[in-house]
Protein backbone atom coordinates (compact mmCIF):
# COMPACT_ATOMS: atom_id res chain seq x y z
CA UNK A 1 0.00 0.00 0.00
CA UNK A 2 1.66 3.26 -0.63
CA UNK A 3 2.16 5.90 1.57
CA UNK A 4 -0.10 8.86 2.17
CA UNK A 5 2.48 12.00 0.83
CA UNK A 6 2.52 14.21 3.69
CA UNK A 7 1.67 18.08 3.11
CA UNK A 8 5.11 19.15 2.94
CA UNK A 9 5.61 16.79 0.23
CA UNK A 10 2.60 18.15 -1.19
CA UNK A 11 3.69 21.69 -1.46
CA UNK A 12 7.26 20.86 -2.24
CA UNK A 13 6.11 19.26 -5.29
CA UNK A 14 2.88 22.15 -5.97
CA UNK A 15 6.48 24.68 -6.35
CA UNK A 16 8.13 22.01 -8.65
CA UNK A 17 4.94 22.26 -10.95
CA UNK A 18 4.58 26.12 -10.92
CA UNK A 19 8.22 26.34 -11.49
CA UNK A 20 8.53 23.47 -14.48
CA UNK A 21 5.41 25.51 -16.00
CA UNK A 22 7.07 28.83 -15.31
CA UNK A 23 10.16 27.83 -17.32
CA UNK A 24 7.98 26.53 -20.13
CA UNK A 25 6.18 29.69 -20.51
CA UNK A 26 9.57 31.71 -20.53
CA UNK A 27 10.93 29.42 -23.13
CA UNK A 28 8.26 29.69 -25.06
CA UNK A 29 7.92 33.36 -24.77
CA UNK A 30 11.18 33.40 -26.19
CA UNK A 31 10.82 31.16 -28.95
CA UNK A 32 7.78 33.66 -29.92
CA UNK A 33 10.03 36.96 -29.48
CA UNK A 34 13.02 35.72 -31.38
CA UNK A 35 10.78 34.19 -34.30
CA UNK A 36 10.51 36.35 -37.86
CA UNK A 37 6.85 35.72 -37.76
CA UNK A 38 6.58 38.25 -41.29
CA UNK A 39 4.59 36.95 -43.51
CA UNK A 40 5.12 33.22 -41.80
CA UNK A 41 2.33 33.59 -38.83
CA UNK A 42 -1.00 32.28 -39.13
CA UNK A 43 -3.68 34.41 -37.41
CA UNK A 44 -4.02 31.81 -34.93
CA UNK A 45 -0.13 31.90 -34.15
CA UNK A 46 -1.36 35.71 -33.36
CA UNK A 47 -4.20 34.75 -31.36
CA UNK A 48 -2.32 32.51 -29.13
CA UNK A 49 0.56 35.27 -28.73
CA UNK A 50 -1.90 38.02 -27.98
CA UNK A 51 -3.71 35.18 -25.36
CA UNK A 52 -0.70 33.74 -23.50
CA UNK A 53 1.95 36.76 -24.31
CA UNK A 54 0.53 40.16 -24.11
CA UNK A 55 0.76 41.32 -20.67
CA UNK A 56 -3.15 43.00 -20.67
CA UNK A 57 -6.05 42.28 -18.04
CA UNK A 58 -8.46 42.34 -21.48
CA UNK A 59 -5.86 40.16 -23.78
CA UNK A 60 -8.32 36.63 -23.75
CA UNK A 61 -10.93 38.81 -24.75
CA UNK A 62 -9.58 40.92 -27.64
CA UNK A 63 -8.36 37.55 -28.74
CA UNK A 64 -11.38 36.39 -28.52
CA UNK A 65 -12.69 39.59 -30.81
CA UNK A 66 -10.28 38.56 -32.98
CA UNK A 67 -11.31 35.31 -33.84
CA UNK A 68 -14.80 36.07 -34.21
CA UNK A 69 -13.81 38.89 -37.19
CA UNK A 70 -11.35 35.90 -38.24
CA UNK A 71 -14.76 33.60 -38.55
CA UNK A 72 -16.76 36.59 -39.92
CA UNK A 73 -14.45 37.58 -42.60
CA UNK A 74 -14.67 34.30 -44.04
CA UNK A 75 -18.43 34.44 -44.49
CA UNK A 76 -19.00 37.53 -45.63
CA UNK A 77 -18.39 37.00 -49.48
CA UNK A 78 -16.27 38.21 -51.80
CA UNK A 79 -16.52 41.57 -50.80
CA UNK A 80 -14.49 40.76 -48.20
CA UNK A 81 -11.25 40.18 -47.79
CA UNK A 82 -9.69 37.41 -45.18
CA UNK A 83 -7.93 39.48 -41.96
CA UNK A 84 -4.22 40.23 -42.82
CA UNK A 85 -1.63 38.39 -40.36
CA UNK A 86 0.59 41.78 -41.24
CA UNK A 87 -2.48 43.99 -40.08
CA UNK A 88 -3.41 41.58 -36.76
CA UNK A 89 0.69 41.49 -36.49
CA UNK A 90 0.96 45.73 -36.19
CA UNK A 91 -2.26 45.71 -34.33
CA UNK A 92 -0.57 42.87 -31.32
CA UNK A 93 2.77 45.03 -31.42
CA UNK A 94 0.87 48.52 -30.86
CA UNK A 95 -1.42 47.30 -27.66
CA UNK A 96 1.08 45.57 -26.60
CA UNK A 97 3.41 48.80 -25.61
CA UNK A 98 0.32 51.05 -25.43
CA UNK A 99 -0.11 49.40 -22.10
CA UNK A 100 -2.63 52.54 -21.08
CA UNK A 101 -4.78 52.31 -23.57
CA UNK A 102 -8.30 51.05 -22.82
CA UNK A 103 -9.45 47.72 -24.04
CA UNK A 104 -10.71 49.16 -27.52
CA UNK A 105 -13.54 47.87 -30.11
CA UNK A 106 -12.93 45.95 -32.93
CA UNK A 107 -13.78 45.45 -36.53
CA UNK A 108 -12.30 44.94 -39.88
CA UNK A 109 -12.02 46.98 -42.94
CA UNK A 110 -12.68 45.30 -46.27
CA UNK A 111 -9.39 44.60 -47.13
CA UNK A 112 -9.34 43.09 -43.82
CA UNK A 113 -7.11 44.81 -41.89
CA UNK A 114 -7.79 45.35 -38.21
CA UNK A 115 -9.52 48.78 -37.21
CA UNK A 116 -9.62 49.86 -33.33
CA UNK A 117 -11.58 52.74 -31.77
CA UNK A 118 -11.60 54.17 -28.38
CA UNK A 119 -14.71 56.48 -28.30
CA UNK A 120 -16.77 57.89 -25.63
CA UNK A 121 -19.10 59.81 -27.18
CA UNK A 122 -19.63 61.59 -30.37
CA UNK A 123 -17.05 63.99 -29.74
CA UNK A 124 -14.19 61.97 -27.77
CA UNK A 125 -13.58 59.19 -30.73
CA UNK A 126 -10.34 57.50 -31.65
CA UNK A 127 -10.00 55.06 -34.72
CA UNK A 128 -7.07 53.17 -35.83
CA UNK A 129 -6.64 50.80 -38.84
CA UNK A 130 -3.47 49.13 -39.11
CA UNK A 131 -2.03 48.74 -42.18
CA UNK A 132 -0.15 45.93 -43.07
CA UNK A 133 3.52 48.02 -43.87
CA UNK A 134 3.44 48.77 -40.10
CA UNK A 135 1.44 52.23 -40.41
CA UNK A 136 -1.44 53.60 -39.44
CA UNK A 137 -4.20 55.75 -40.29
CA UNK A 138 -6.03 57.30 -37.44
CA UNK A 139 -9.04 59.70 -36.86
CA UNK A 140 -9.41 61.63 -34.11
CA UNK A 141 -12.68 63.27 -33.06
CA UNK A 142 -11.77 65.91 -29.79
CA UNK A 143 -13.93 68.88 -28.25
CA UNK A 144 -11.93 72.10 -29.19
CA UNK A 145 -10.59 73.31 -26.05
CA UNK A 146 -11.73 76.73 -26.88
CA UNK A 147 -15.58 76.81 -27.80
CA UNK A 148 -17.16 73.20 -26.09
CA UNK A 149 -19.53 73.34 -28.52
CA UNK A 150 -17.19 72.27 -31.30
CA UNK A 151 -15.44 69.58 -31.92
CA UNK A 152 -11.76 69.13 -33.68
CA UNK A 153 -11.65 66.82 -36.31
CA UNK A 154 -8.32 65.21 -37.03
CA UNK A 155 -6.79 62.12 -39.53
CA UNK A 156 -3.66 61.15 -40.95
CA UNK A 157 -1.51 58.34 -41.37
CA UNK A 158 1.87 57.84 -39.23
CA UNK A 159 3.93 55.41 -37.96
CA UNK A 160 2.26 52.73 -35.55
CA UNK A 161 5.30 53.33 -33.11
CA UNK A 162 4.58 57.39 -32.66
CA UNK A 163 1.10 57.46 -33.15
CA UNK A 164 0.38 58.16 -29.53
CA UNK A 165 2.77 60.77 -29.23
CA UNK A 166 1.14 62.01 -32.31
CA UNK A 167 -2.26 62.01 -30.88
CA UNK A 168 -1.48 62.79 -27.46
CA UNK A 169 -2.07 66.72 -27.81
CA UNK A 170 -5.19 66.19 -28.75
CA UNK A 171 -6.67 64.82 -25.64
CA UNK A 172 -6.91 61.21 -26.93
CA UNK A 173 -5.40 60.16 -23.35
CA UNK A 174 -8.17 62.21 -21.82
CA UNK A 175 -11.20 59.07 -23.00
CA UNK A 176 -8.75 56.49 -24.26
CA UNK A 177 -6.25 55.82 -21.46
CA UNK A 178 -7.55 53.53 -18.32
CA UNK B 1 -28.95 56.01 -61.31
CA UNK B 2 -25.45 56.42 -60.45
CA UNK B 3 -24.78 60.09 -60.00
CA UNK B 4 -28.51 61.20 -59.22
CA UNK B 5 -28.82 63.66 -56.24
CA UNK B 6 -30.46 62.96 -53.74
CA UNK B 7 -33.08 65.54 -51.87
CA UNK B 8 -31.62 66.12 -48.50
CA UNK B 9 -34.54 65.79 -47.02
CA UNK B 10 -34.26 61.39 -48.21
CA UNK B 11 -32.47 58.80 -46.46
CA UNK B 12 -29.73 56.55 -48.03
CA UNK B 13 -28.53 53.02 -46.71
CA UNK B 14 -25.28 51.10 -47.17
CA UNK B 15 -25.28 47.01 -46.45
CA UNK B 16 -22.44 46.09 -44.25
CA UNK B 17 -21.48 42.80 -42.59
CA UNK B 18 -21.17 41.99 -39.39
CA UNK B 19 -17.26 42.76 -39.14
CA UNK B 20 -17.99 46.48 -39.30
CA UNK B 21 -20.13 46.85 -36.24
CA UNK B 22 -18.85 47.24 -32.33
CA UNK B 23 -21.54 46.74 -30.09
CA UNK B 24 -24.14 47.26 -32.54
CA UNK B 25 -22.77 50.13 -33.52
CA UNK B 26 -21.64 50.50 -37.04
CA UNK B 27 -18.04 52.18 -37.66
CA UNK B 28 -16.06 53.87 -40.44
CA UNK B 29 -15.57 50.68 -41.71
CA UNK B 30 -18.41 50.46 -43.17
CA UNK B 31 -18.09 53.45 -45.28
CA UNK B 32 -14.85 52.64 -46.61
CA UNK B 33 -14.81 51.22 -50.38
CA UNK B 34 -15.08 47.34 -51.00
CA UNK B 35 -12.27 44.82 -52.31
CA UNK B 36 -15.47 43.36 -54.52
CA UNK B 37 -15.03 42.30 -57.97
CA UNK B 38 -14.75 44.81 -59.82
CA UNK B 39 -13.87 46.62 -57.10
CA UNK B 40 -16.08 50.00 -55.77
CA UNK B 41 -15.04 53.15 -57.26
CA UNK B 42 -17.93 55.06 -55.24
CA UNK B 43 -19.42 54.37 -52.57
CA UNK B 44 -22.17 52.09 -52.93
CA UNK B 45 -25.13 53.22 -51.60
CA UNK B 46 -29.45 53.07 -51.41
CA UNK B 47 -31.94 55.41 -51.67
CA UNK B 48 -34.40 54.73 -49.25
CA UNK B 49 -37.30 56.63 -50.74
CA UNK B 50 -37.11 55.55 -54.30
CA UNK B 51 -38.09 52.31 -53.37
CA UNK B 52 -41.56 53.94 -52.84
CA UNK B 53 -42.32 52.11 -49.40
CA UNK B 54 -44.63 52.79 -46.06
CA UNK B 55 -41.99 52.08 -43.70
CA UNK B 56 -38.46 51.57 -42.97
CA UNK B 57 -39.23 47.49 -41.98
CA UNK B 58 -40.76 47.41 -45.43
CA UNK B 59 -37.68 49.52 -46.93
CA UNK B 60 -35.49 46.75 -45.91
CA UNK B 61 -37.30 44.11 -46.47
CA UNK B 62 -37.54 45.07 -50.20
CA UNK B 63 -33.32 45.97 -50.47
CA UNK B 64 -33.03 42.43 -48.82
CA UNK B 65 -34.51 40.88 -51.82
CA UNK B 66 -32.84 42.90 -54.05
CA UNK B 67 -29.86 42.22 -52.84
CA UNK B 68 -30.16 38.62 -51.86
CA UNK B 69 -30.95 38.19 -56.04
CA UNK B 70 -27.07 39.18 -57.09
CA UNK B 71 -25.25 37.84 -53.57
CA UNK B 72 -25.73 36.09 -50.43
CA UNK B 73 -27.06 38.08 -47.93
CA UNK B 74 -25.19 37.31 -44.47
CA UNK B 75 -27.41 36.73 -41.58
CA UNK B 76 -25.87 38.84 -39.05
CA UNK B 77 -25.48 41.89 -41.61
CA UNK B 78 -27.16 44.71 -41.40
CA UNK B 79 -27.98 47.53 -43.28
CA UNK B 80 -27.26 51.43 -42.22
CA UNK B 81 -29.88 54.02 -42.43
CA UNK B 82 -28.01 57.20 -43.08
CA UNK B 83 -29.20 61.30 -42.76
CA UNK B 84 -31.81 60.62 -39.69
Amino acid sequence: MAKMPTSNQISERITELEENWNRLQATLKDIFNRTDWTGRATINDLVNQLRYFVPRADALKIAARIEELNSLSHIEGDEQSPMSTLSLQNFISFISQELRLTSPGIALSYNGNIRAEWRKSRRQHFAVEFLPTGRVQFVVFAPDSTNPKSVDRFSGTSSAQILMSKVHSLGVGDWAFG
Amino acid sequence: MKGTLIPNTDHISRYAGASKFIDGRVTGAAFMLRESTPPEDNLSVNWMEFLRKNSVVEEISELRCIFSKKMTVGSSARFVKLNE
